[in-house]
Parts: C-alpha cells; structure tokens; sequence
C-alpha cells in the first residue's frame, strides 16, 4: 500500500516520534471507539479494545508489512480484539449484563431507536458485524469489505441479507 | 408498524458512534506499552544469552576436555612409570637409611626420569643429602650407567664431580674402545654425606640407561669390632702391669709375657685398622659410572653464537609448528567432539530466529475478522 497516506506517520512513530501516534490516533481514535462500542455494547468494554489494539500497533510498528492500510489493519486488529472481549464477557456470569445501552445515547434515543438496537443484537454475530461496518461512519463500504477481507459484492450481499433479517426482526416493513 | 428507512440508518449509525470527544486512549497505551514492550523485546535477548552462556560453556568445556584427557594420561604415564622405577627417592633414601637394602632403576625400555632426560638440560635440583642417622654405619654403593652420543666429554665431566677438598677421590677409571664400542667406567669414591649431590650431577651428564643403589648396614660389625679392640688394649694393660710388677720373674716367663704382648697388641694394630678402614668405606661412598655412546643420536657439536641462534631458530620453528598442529588438532577436537552440542545449539537458535520472525510477522498482520 504505498498510497496510504497513514503509512509515514507509523513509520515516523516506529523511528521512535510518539507525535506520529498521536495523529493516527487523531484521525482514527475516535471512529474506532464508536465502532467496538457498536460491538461490544459497553463503553468500558471498547475503550479496552481500542487501548489492546493500540497496544498491539505500538509493538508491531517496525514490523507492519504493509500488506493493506494501516487503517485497515487497525480496524481488524480492533474488531478481533472486540469480538474476543465480548466473548469472554459473556462467558463471565456477572459482566454478561451488558448496560442496555450507551447512557448518553440512551438519553437521546427513542422507543423506535431502542426497538432497532434490540433487534440488531438479536442477530447472528456475522450479520451484526456487517451492519455495523456498513453504516459506521468511518468507513466506505470498500473500505468496511476491505476491513472483512471480502469482495464489495459479497459485502452488499451479505448487507442486503443481513437488513432483510434485521426487518424480519422488526416484524414490520421499512418504509423508504 | 412502520420504520422509516433514514431512521434506521440513524439508528445504526449512531450504534457506532462515540460521542464522548474526551479520548486519548492511545496515550494511555503508549505509557502502558513501553516497559511490557522493553520486557517483551528483551526476552528473546535473555534467550539468546543464555544461549551464548551455553555456547561458552560448551566452548570452555570442549576446551578443557583435552586438556584434563592430557593431564590424565600424563599422569597415568607419570604413575605406569613410577611403578616401573621404584619408590620416590624419598623412600629410597629411607629405605637405604634403614640399611642392607638396594634400589636399582633399569631405564631400558622406558623414558628416564626427569632429572637424567637430556644431557642438555640443566642439572636437576639436587637431594637432600643421605646422612646416615649417628648410631648407624653403612657403606653406600651406587652404579649409574649413562648414554651419550660423546663418551669422552661425559667421562671428563665424569671425573670432575669428585672434589678433593672433601678427600674424595677417583678410585679407578677406563676409556676402552672406538666409536660405537667405546665404554667409559669410573669408580669414584665420593663423601656419603654428598651422594645424592654427586649422583644428580651424574644424571645432569647423559642419558641415564639404568641406577642401582645398595647400602650395607655394618653397625654391629662395628660395634663388636670396637669391643674386641676396647678387650684387647684392656689385656695389653693388663699384661704391662704383669710385667712391670714381676720385674723378678724367671726369664721364661718374662718372654712369655712379651710374646703374649706383642700377639695383642698385633691382634690390636689389626683391629685398629680395620675399624679405619670400615669407617672410611662408610664415610665415602662409591660410585661406579659406566658410560656407553648413544648411537641414535649425533654428537653435540660445540654451541659458538651463530649455531646457538641457528638451533634456537629451529627449535622455534619445531615450537611454533608443534603448537599450530596442537590448535589445529583441538580445533577439530572442539568442532567434532562438541558437534552434538553445536547441533543441538545451532537447532535451539534456528527455532527461535523461527519463532522470533514468526512472530514478529504475525504482529504486522492481522487477518480479517472471520464472519
């Protein structure tokens, strides 16, 4: 990926320049915390994430081999890590009861809202991770079938079947 | 019920939406990251470490193994030929001390001592002296047979170890025969007290190709002398008083009296000297030396300057190629003797390059999040 424009700034922070961190972190941080809150459901759950996955940037820096995007490989790095937390809080009898839901956006959210998280959670794993790439806001849907390792088409396929579940879900019809 | 389609993209959007602007996780990881990265790095350095300390070890240990094989044989050859030899001559001279016993040390076949290796090599440091103890008289007798390439010189160095001031004295000396059947034999007659001296001296001379000691104990031999010398002055007084108080006494008996007279004080002249000549056997030693030419080796030739820096040259040259076949030799004994170890650390150190590189390859990558 020699046109990705945030391979200097891992290189500089591999040669030792914490500022190079810091301005991934200011152009992905934030993108990044919304999307593993999306999967783990748990404000505290995904600060860990993206803290693990920086953690797991810091250390292999020098030794990135540039295979995709950085921002790609950040982004797996964080739902791996995402998926692995929520598993293992499941498995965990008193951290399985997740909060129903971000508290600030609970405030701000209505009964239609809640109905469509309800119902998201309600799917299979795979489907939910497709919906939530699809429609976070840092990323393109090439970028979120790039972030899968997965062609565009199957993307859109996978999201068109993942949105019909999510309606049957809802039990009604969505009107555009 | 119906959902609106822009509400439901809302809505999932906002799912992964973070609206909290206060974040700097990254910082929080950076500080939690350095120490466990340095640990982590170092770890493998431990590794490798502790690898290079087993390689030392290795090293150190293939180093020593010849070496502790060396001193072994050595000193097994060193124990073989002691075994072979006799007593220590510390024994020896115990043994000679108590008297009436020999040690003879028969060079053929085996290496001589240290003390008689090479006619070149400076005379060994001499022995303490055999001093018989004050109550014990006994006559010493050595024979010492030397091999040397040059006869003559050795029998004239020979007979300078006698020294005069001490009464000491060569009792008979012979030079018979041409080249290779030359023989030398010198009987010297050397202080008790200096014998070792004399015999380290002898042994500094040539070749040492056999040594017999015997001591004869002749205390009571001796002691029974002295008193029948003591007995017969006791009857020579004895028959002067008979004498000199019969003044009156027929002339027969008067010449019995001096005959019996005359026959002690012969039979005490006759003592006398044989007690001087008991001690003077027991105060000199003696030393038969028999010197045969050594045919194997050249005669030395007379060291001027330029001969002795020529055989110092060589003989640098023999050390110098000596000491490079003994590197080569405990080169190739490190390297095939330590190839298990070698093998088995090469192994160890691949595996973790392995590890390492795979590791490190497997932290640059990340694969798709399975769906």
């Amino acid at each position: 990926m020699p046109d990705d424009p945030d391979l200097p700034l891992l290189q500089r922070f591999a040669k030792g320049d914490n500022a190079a961190l810091g301005e991934l972190a200011r152009r992905y941080e934030q993108p990044l915390l919304g999307l593993a809150l999306g999967i783990v459901n748990n404000r505290e759950l995904a600060r860990d994430a993206v803290q693990d996955m920086w953690v797991r940037v810091i250390r292999a820096a020098a030794s990135f081999q540039a295979q995709s995007s950085v921002r790609t490989w950040m982004y797996r790095i964080l739902i791996n890590r995402a998926i692995t937390l929520r598993q293992a809080a499941a498995r965990k009898p008193v951290s399985t009861t997740f909060p129903e839901a971000d508290a600030a956006t609970a405030v701000h959210a209505g009964e239609e809202a809640e109905r469509i998280r309800t119902a998201v959670r309600e799917l299979p794993e795979n489907q939910q991770l497709i919906l939530l790439l699809a429609y976070h806001e840092g990323l393109t849907h090439e970028a979120a079938a790039d972030v899968l390792g997965i062609p565009l088409g199957t993307l859109k396929s996978r999201l068109h079947a993942a949105l019909t579940a999510l309606r049957a879900k809802l039990g009604a019809e969505v009107v555009a | 019920m119906s959902i609106d389609q822009s509400s439901l993209e809302a809505t999932l959007t906002s799912m992964t939406a973070w609206n909290d602007p206060a974040q700097g996780v990254w910082q929080t990881a950076l500080a939690a990251t350095r120490p466990v990265r340095r640990q982590r790095l170092s770890r493998p350095s431990k590794l490798v470490s502790v690898l290079a300390v087993l390689v030392l070890v290795g090293l150190a240990v293939g180093i020593m193994l010849p070496s502790l094989g060396k001193a072994r044989s050595s000193r097994r050859v060193a124990s073989e030929m002691s075994v072979a030899s006799g007593p220590p001559p510390a024994a020896k001279t115990a043994a000679r001390a108590r008297g009436g016993e020999s040690t003879n040390y028969a060079m053929a076949g085996g290496p001589p001592p240290p003390a008689s290796a090479a006619p070149a090599s400076p005379p060994p440091p001499p022995q303490p002296a055999i001093d018989a103890p004050a109550d014990r008289m006994v006559i010493r007798k050595a024979t010492v047979e030397l091999k040397t390439p040059d006869v003559r010189a050795a029998f004239a160095k020979a007979a300078q170890v006698t020294s005069e001031a001490q009464g000491e004295y060569i009792e008979s000396s012979s030079l018979t025969g041409e080249g290779d059947e030359m023989q030398a034999t010198m009987t010297l007659r050397v202080a008790a007290t200096r014998l070792s001296t004399v015999l380290n001296q002898l042994r500094g001379l040539a070749e040492v190709t056999s040594e017999n000691s015997t001591g004869e104990d002749i205390t009571d031999q001796f002691v029974d002398l002295d008193a029948r010398l003591r007995n017969e002055q006791r009857i020579e007084t004895e028959l002067l008083e008979l004498l000199a108080s019969r003044k009156d006494a027929p002339l027969r008996e008067v010449l019995e009296l001096r005959d019996s007279i005359s026959r002690v004080r012969e039979s005490i002249e006759r003592m006398t000297a044989q007690r001087e000549r008991l001690s003077r056997l027991v105060s000199l030693a003696t030393v038969l030396v028999i010197i045969r030419p050594d045919s194997t080796k050249p005669p030395p030739i007379p060291d001027g300057l330029g001969r002795y820096f020529v055989k110092q040259l060589r003989s640098a040259w023999q050390g110098s190629l000596t000491f490079l076949a003994d590197s080569i030799a405990l080169l190739v004994h490190i390297i095939i003797g330590g190839a298990v170890f070698w093998i088995a650390g090469a192994l160890i150190l691949a595996a973790i390059l392995t590890a390492r590189r795979r590791a490190t390859r497997r932290l640059g990558q990340e694969p798709a999040p399975s769906l």
